[in-house]
């Protein structure tokens, strides 16, 4: 088979790049492994909401990107320019609305989401109906489902109220469904969408709140019909309801990630699920193919112009860590790796090192040779397998994967990213 | 019975990946999802615990979809772990009578299409409907019996061993016609496998030493027309994956590596090959949905059937995979899991109904059935959907 653009990865980045491919007409393949490593994120877009070592949170991201040079030269940000960080931004929010999930905000100031241990977590965009600054509401209300697992909204509402200095009400309510376990995200979104289970919860939720301006409820308003979910549940209310991420798996992550992938594939991608790659030939400079496996069974080759890798980090497996090296395993390119590679202290505030791992790039972000050339002229890499970032520390996961991935996948299909 | 490319229940990080793809936890909450039923009871196992009961009794909920295999980001493959634990779990008298009367649709298919008419009009019969209600089959209509395809062999320049599978056979023989046709269009000389069931209903029966047996006969027949030159072909996505995937499970041999690494879908072999086999049809469907089974994602080759479905026979497709039918074969004719199955495949029905598609097109026999029980939509394979774009 032989296509225009080859994306190995199917996280953000990796949907990212084919999504960008798609939009300049290129027949597009996305290979990975798994389903793509996105159901862990918050789901909101942070560009940027800490600059290493420094303790307070950066109210302003795009005028922040400048500082990052204190900790990192080679940071994908300054690669990209500054510039093309506004562009991104604005693609990214047209991309949300064509893919049915309309996201709101911009690069240029922070808004401070609740998380669910009632911390302050800056991000600058996020699904359209959740924007909302917690730090100007009056009267906030924290919800509780009984049969969610690790959501406490006592938790939530007393460490919050500390730190927006006032109370926060606390309100119980059953889905009252018999399962015998204690349920995720996942769960209890697809139980909401049952109108009948639902209305069970909106007549709960009408008693005991006193006239709220703002309603925090755990990220589990619907899937495939969050709008008809949260609809219902506001009028309830009679407020406006932000929804705080539970842990793993995260239903606004995955909202936002199934609606891009489903658009991908109705948009002709081909999805090769369950497969490792690894590169079957080059000619030169410029690599041929990707030889794919299924866990093991027939390898075939697929051809591609351009290729963009995007497997991931450490934790995604597209780095993988062996006791005195860290190898990139598709394309087999150098990668940087810091030394030491931990902090004793966990929490540095510096991050821990071996965060900055990767690949590094230049600003066609395109892998480098240790000396300093392109290892390939047609390969791209984005997300969290570019070295010189700390996504944890930072909290720019979902921005670094969206500019890089969008900008990979322009160069692969021979397009040039404005602003070089 | 984990292949040895699946990673030991260490690599599992617990991250849930697994549950947010597990069509039954979505429909029934008591359900606990790949992580809690695969991994989670193999450490069970490995310290020497038996299966707590309480999961015991919902192995057999697992439909084998293999969606969470395919979701794991670290080649950890739950629906693996669980199909062993299955054929650990006891089953009453009853119920092993009925499972093992619906794995063997092999045998009910060849009577059926010898006498397609009588054996049809039996199986409505209300007294054939109570009996079959005694034991534990749900009231549902039987797919209709049919006469099968004879498939004629020319002589031509390669050959392709076609392994049609029971529902091309008995149920619809269009399928095998149509199949016939694009390979020798194709420029194969076509021969039918001398081979009946995949065995999948059988494994998914818990029927293990039958299951055993038809492996090996029928990778022993398949590897002898691989190594006489012959590509191996199957139009059923379940029928591709039990020989592309579960058989190597199974076997653990030489032989079904062997097998796996020779078999295409019939479409995979077209595009991988370069074949032109179709024209633009002159009667195109005008909308029309594309559901990748389950069986098909699973075998890691795309949907190659969907850009032929775009460039030659529908004006208007939408495809998706992110739904299972829930039939599962034989799991939605079982009396006890027929609702829970409709209601698996409920959102698909939804999302089928909202696309406004009037035709569905799918590869795997069952989801036909579930599919059009689901929607009264007409479903049809997708070699039946380019018929009319055959080259002749």
């Amino acid at each position: 088979m032989r296509y225009d653009v080859a994306v190995a990865g199917a996280g953000f980045a990796g949907l990212s790049a084919a999504y960008a491919a798609v939009k300049k007409g290129k027949k597009t393949a996305v290979i990975a492994r798994g389903a793509g490593n996105y159901s862990s994120s918050s789901g909101a877009f942070e560009m940027l909401g800490h600059i290493p070592g420094r303790s307070e949170a950066v109210t302003k991201p795009f005028d922040s990107v400048g500082d990052l040079a204190e900790a990192s030269e080679g940071h994908p940000y300054l690669l990209m320019g500054k510039e093309w960080l506004r562009e991104a931004s604005s693609i990214f929010l047209e991309m949300t609305n064509e893919i049915g999930i309309p996201y709101k905000g911009s690069p240029d100031v922070n808004i401070m989401i609740p998380t669910a241990i009632g911390a302050l977590y800056p991000v600058c965009m996020t699904l359209e109906q959740s924007f909302h600054q917690v730090t100007e509401k009056e009267g906030i209300a924290v919800v509780g489902i009984t049969e969610l697992q690790d959501f406490f909204p006592s938790l939530l509402a007393k460490a919050l109220g500390k730190r927006l200095g006032r109370d926060i009400a606390v309100k119980w309510v059953s889905l009252d469904v018999e399962s015998g376990r204690g349920l995720n995200g996942i769960d209890c979104a697809r139980l909401l969408e049952k109108a009948e289970i639902r209305s069970k919860i909106a007549e709960q939720m009408k008693d005991g709140l006193n006239h709220p301006d703002l309603v925090i409820f755990p990220a589990v308003l619907g899937f495939h019909h969050h709008g008809e979910v949260r609809r219902h549940l506001e009028e309830a209310v009679q407020a406006p309801i932000l929804e705080v991420p539970t842990l793993p798996p995260v239903v606004t992550a995955c909202r936002l990630g199934d609606a891009l992938r489903a658009w991908l594939l109705n948009s002709g991608v081909d999805f090769y699920s369950g497969v490792s790659a690894c590169m079957s030939g080059a000619d030169g400079k410029i690599c041929s193919g990707l030889k794919l496996s299924f866990k093991g069974s027939r390898s075939r080759v697929i051809s591609a112009g351009a290729f963009v890798l995007a497997t991931g980090g450490i934790l995604g497996e597209g780095l993988t860590v062996y006791p005195d090296s860290v190898k990139e395993e598709v394309f087999d390119l150098p990668v940087d790796f810091p030394k030491p590679w931990t902090s004793p202290d966990f929490l540095d505030k510096a991050g821990q090192p071996m965060s900055r791992a990767g690949v590094r790039v230049n600003r066609r972000l395109q892998p480098l040779e240790r000396e300093g050339g392109v290892v390939f002229e047609n390969v791209f890499a984005a997300g969290s397998i570019l070295s010189g970032y700390d996504p944890h520390i930072e909290k720019s996961g979902t921005g670094v994967a969206f500019c890089s991935g969008f900008r990979a996948g322009l160069s692969a299909s021979g397009e040039e990213a404005a602003n070089e | 019975m984990n292949s040895g490319s699946a990673k030991t229940v260490d690599h599992c990080l617990k991250c849930n990946i697994c549950h947010t793809q597990c069509p039954v936890a979505a429909a029934y909450p008591e359900f606990p999802g790949p992580k809690s039923i695969g991994p989670e009871i193999e450490r069970f196992l490995s310290a020497g615990e038996p299966i707590p009961p309480e999961l015991e009794s919902l192995l057999s909920y697992c439909l084998n979809c293999r969606r969470c295999d395919l979701a794991c980001p670290h080649d950890v493959m739950p629906a693996s772990f669980l199909m062993r634990y299955r054929l650990m779990a006891p089953r009453g008298l009853l119920t092993a009578l009925r499972d093992w009367v619906l794995a063997h649709n092999v045998w009910w298919g060849t009577m059926g299409s010898m006498l397609p008419g009588p054996f049809n009009m039996a199986l409505r019969m209300p007294v054939s409907r109570f009996f079959m209600g005694i034991l534990g089959i749900a009231p549902r209509d039987f797919p209709e019996y049919r006469k099968p395809h004879h498939i004629r062999c020319q002589r031509k320049k390669g050959t392709v061993m076609y392994f049609p599978g029971c529902f091309a056979r008995f149920n619809a023989p269009e399928i095998m016609e149509a199949a016939e046709a694009v390979l020798t269009s194709c420029g194969y000389k076509v021969e039918c496998a001398p081979l009946g069931c995949c065995s999948i209903p059988m494994l998914t029966n818990s029927l293990i030493d039958e299951t055993v047996k038809i492996a090996e006969r029928n990778t022993e027949v398949l590897v002898e027309a691989l190594e006489a030159g012959a590509k191996i072909v199957t139009t059923c996505s379940s029928c591709g994956l039990a020989l592309k995937q579960e058989y190597r499970e199974l076997l653990r041999e030489e032989t079904a590596e062997k097998l796996a690494s020779s078999v295409f879908d019939i479409f995979e072999l077209i595009a991988e090959e370069g074949h032109e086999p179709f024209r633009q049809s002159q009667a195109p469907i005008e909308k029309a949905y594309y559901h990748i089974s389950c069986h098909l994602k699973t075998q890691g080759i795309g949907a190659p059937a969907a850009s032929y479905l775009r460039k030659y026979a529908v004006k208007e497709l939408t495809v998706d995979d992110r739904f299972c039918c829930g039939i599962s074969g034989t799991f939605g004719f079982k009396k006890e899991k027929y609702r829970l199955s409709m209601d698996i495949g409920s959102p698909l029905f939804a999302r089928i109904k909202e696309s406004g598609a009037d035709t569905v097109i799918t590869d795997c026999g069952t989801c036909t059935l579930q599919i059009a029980d689901g929607t009264g939509l007409k479903v049809i394979h997708p070699l039946v959907a380019l018929k009319q774009a055959i080259n002749k």
